[in-house]
């Protein structure tokens, strides 16, 4: 991966690790404290609704005794305590009674009005005429009733068939004397009224009272159906509040919707009071929240990206710079500098560079003066030999024409003895010529065009003995040409080589009956070993290293002519191809001339 | 057939040895009359397309055949090739090169410019007439006007 991706990747995931943390955190919180702060006004919503309904009791008990000493209202209940039953008199206090009593029920106070004997518990008088006659004597509002002020918590009524509430007060004469229970039946949709009054602060909020055999008590907000005392709730709040505990919770409501709930034991009433409002309400804005988190992690994060993008280039160009600038100086533009002008550690590489970059380029500028002086000496040195060649030969030639013509013309005036000198002059004139084609033959091989490619060395060994045949003209040779290992060389060079080896091998075999000469080749440490072999006259290997010298001779021209080229030559194109030659022989013994080139593989 | 006769073979050669050599054997043949002899390359120039010293001559007594040594003074041999070859009146004139050896680049060289044979040095007159056969002129110099 390269530099740039890698530093933006790792800046930007980074970046989007921390703004997920930090929009997890603050979500959280945010979260949390919403929780906090509805739950807080879920109890405050449950302490007034507390308030309100132990107010409302306290009304309900304060209502009942009052009217149970109100004037009229006591004198009939003693007139009817005292009548016997059955008389008139019962009959006329029984009347008023109820005259006391009807205006205070059914839209008064009660929905219905009561007023039971204290020594039979019977129903002596009542608004609801039904209700005349029944025995309540083991009911708690009545013997609670018959102490004092009480209201009684709510219960199902059998008789009523339906949920109740009564409150009871005693009826006492002036004298002291307990004339009866005055009982009166409590409205319960004012307490339905007081508990599903709502705040108005919110839209989901509900509070239910729920009784301790898991009824309602209240009707809840969500239920169309009456479930009053009817239907269960077990809800978690309500179990635990049932328990005694008051708390707040997170919890499915009744619905099974997810709600946070308030929950108060009410342990004088003996209920449930549940305060609870849907979190989806509760938490809504968390939801924006968590939106606008989100959006601004966003663009945080694309932020995030631009930075580390930029930064990553900030980082980078410079580092590109460099490649790019060593790369430059690479291809061989040595006088390229980086730029060194900023003071960090790509600063002081680039001057550590530069500096390199400097001593390289003084290298290379004296190298190259240096090439060019050897390039211009070599030039010279060819351009000597070339014109040394020719006007070497151009005397040479005006001794050799001149010396034929008196030859040719004047023979008659010579004698022979003159004669004999013209002709030792022109052998030598002959002989200067060849040392001279030689020497030139020997420098061209500098300048000659070298082109390698692969040659199969019998083939050339071949052309060059073809080329030498005037050389073996009345002789008995034996000569063998192996089949080799194909070479990497210059076609025209190498069997310029095996004219020479070979050329010397015939020379050197030339007093031997019969002549051998062997072409061919071995391997060396696994690689091929080309030679040429031959029975001749050899050399003492004491002077084996001036074999390969110019004009170097072993043997004397009387017996062998020749220049002392031919070996050199055959150094220079052993060396041109990157070879080496060496040379093994014992005087009379033969001679054995190995030489390596490049091998085909590999190039 | 005047006395005037043109010369039939221009001999470019600065060597006086050579020259002496060259005319040997052109001598023998019965040719020496029908030479012209320059020194270097400039002068070559000037006798061919009749200018300097040569100004008088007639242009168009054009020399059957040039005799050009490639290392001369002044003009080499190579240059005076050049200008012969790239003139439209001259570029027929048969050019037979003198060297003293048989140099790659020199040979190559002349070819390309359009050299018509080689003679090597020292003249012989066997090679002579070998070179002038190869280029067609053989008969026309060897069959020439019986001399004055």
């Amino acid at each position: 991966m390269k530099l740039t991706p890698r530093i933006t990747l790792t800046f930007v995931v980074y970046a989007a690790a921390l703004l997920a943390a930090v929009g997890f955190l603050a979500y959280n919180s945010g979260r949390a404290a919403l929780r906090s702060a509805t739950i807080s006004e879920l109890q405050s919503t449950a302490i007034e609704k507390q308030g309100a309904l132990e107010a409302w009791v306290e009304e309900k008990r304060q209502d009942i005794a009052r009217l149970a000493q109100d004037p009229g209202t006591l004198t009939h209940a003693v007139e009817l305590y005292d009548a016997p039953s059955g008389s008139p008199e019962a009959a006329n206090a029984h009347r008023l009674l109820l005259e006391e009593i009807l205006p205070r029920s059914a839209g008064g106070e009660f929905m219905s009005l009561m007023v039971i004997d204290p020594r039979s518990g019977q129903v002596v008088a009542s608004s609801d005429p039904t209700e005349e006659g029944k025995l309540k004597e083991d009911r708690p509002y009545f013997l609670q009733g018959k102490a004092g002020p009480y209201v009684e918590n709510l219960y199902y009524s059998v008789a009523l068939q339906e949920p109740a509430m009564t409150s009871a007060a005693p009826l006492r004469a002036p004298d002291g004397r307990l004339v009866g229970v005055l009982a009166g039946r409590i409205d319960l949709d004012e307490m339905n009224a007081i508990i599903s009054r709502r705040s108005g602060l919110h839209e989901s909020d509900d509070t239910l009272l729920v009784s301790t055999s898991n009824l309602f008590v209240t009707q809840p907000r969500f239920v169309i159906d009456p479930v009053v005392l009817q239907r269960g709730i077990h809800t978690q709040a309500v179990e635990r509040c049932l328990e005694g505990r008051s708390g707040a919770i997170d919890q499915l409501d009744y619905r099974g919707v997810p709600a946070i709930a308030v929950y108060t034991w009410l342990p004088e009433r003996e209920l449930c009071l549940i305060v609870k409002m849907d979190q989806a309400e509760a938490y809504a804005p968390t939801r924006s929240f968590g939106r606008a988190v989100a959006a601004i992690s966003a663009l945080a994060l694309v932020a995030a990206v631009v930075i580390a993008v930029v930064l990553a280039r900030s980082l980078t160009l410079p580092i590109l710079g460099l490649q790019a600038g060593v790369a430059r100086f690479g291809q061989g533009d040595l006088g390229f500098r980086l730029p060194d002008s900023s003071r960090d550690e790509l600063g002081s590489l680039a001057r550590e560079f530069n500096a390199r970059a400097d001593s390289l380029a003084q290298k290379d500028t004296s190298l190259r003066a240096r090439a060019a002086e050897l390039e211009a000496a070599n030039r010279e040195l060819e351009a000597f030999s070339y014109s040394v060649s020719h006007d070497l030969r151009a005397p040479l030639r005006a001794v050799d024409g001149f010396s034929r013509i008196l030859l040719e013309e004047h023979a008659a005036s010579l004698d022979g003895e003159a004669r004999r000198y013209l002709d030792l002059v022109r052998d030598n004139t002959q002989k200067m010529g060849h040392l001279i084609d030689d020497l030139l033959a020997f420098s061209r091989l500098g300048r000659q065009e070298f082109g390698r490619r692969t040659v199969q060395p019998a083939n050339l060994a071949r052309q060059a003995l073809d080329q030498l045949n005037g050389e073996r003209v009345a002789r008995e040779v034996e000569i063998e040409i192996d089949e080799m290992p194909e070479a990497l060389a210059d076609p025209v060079l190498l069997r310029q080589l095996y004219v020479n080896l070979l050329s010397n091998a015939l020379k050197f075999t030339r007093k031997r009956d019969p002549a051998r000469i062997h072409v061919g080749s071995r391997t060396e440490d696994g690689k091929p070993v080309y030679f040429v072999q031959d029975n001749g006259v050899g050399f003492d290997m004491a002077y084996v290293g001036k074999l390969f010298g110019v004009f170097q001779r072993l043997h004397r021209a009387e017996d062998y002519e020749g220049t002392g080229v031919g070996l050199a030559i055959v150094q220079r194109i052993v060396h041109r191809h990157g070879g080496r030659v060496w040379a093994e022989g014992a005087v009379d013994r033969g001679a054995t001339f190995s030489f390596t080139l490049p091998e085909r593989s590999g190039t | 057939m005047s006395v005037e006769m043109p010369a039939e073979i221009l001999l470019v050669e600065d060597n006086p040895n050579d020259i002496e050599l060259a005319m040997h054997a052109l001598t023998k043949h019965k040719l020496a009359n029908r030479i012209e002899v320059v020194r270097d390359g400039a002068e070559a120039l000037d006798y061919i397309f009749a200018r300097g010293a040569y100004s008088h001559r007639d242009i168009n007594q054009i020399p059957r055949v040039v005799l050009l040594d490639l290392k001369l003074p002044k003009v080499d041999g190579l240059e005076v090739l050049r200008q012969i070859k790239a003139d439209p009146r001259m570029r027929k004139i048969p050019v037979v090169a003198l060297t003293s050896s048989r140099e790659e680049r020199d040979v190559t060289e002349s070819y390309n410019l359009g050299i018509n044979s080689y003679i090597l040095k020292p003249v012989d007159f066997q090679q002579f007439t070998e070179a002038v056969r190869t280029i067609g002129l053989f008969w026309l110099l060897l069959n020439q006007p019986p001399k004055v």
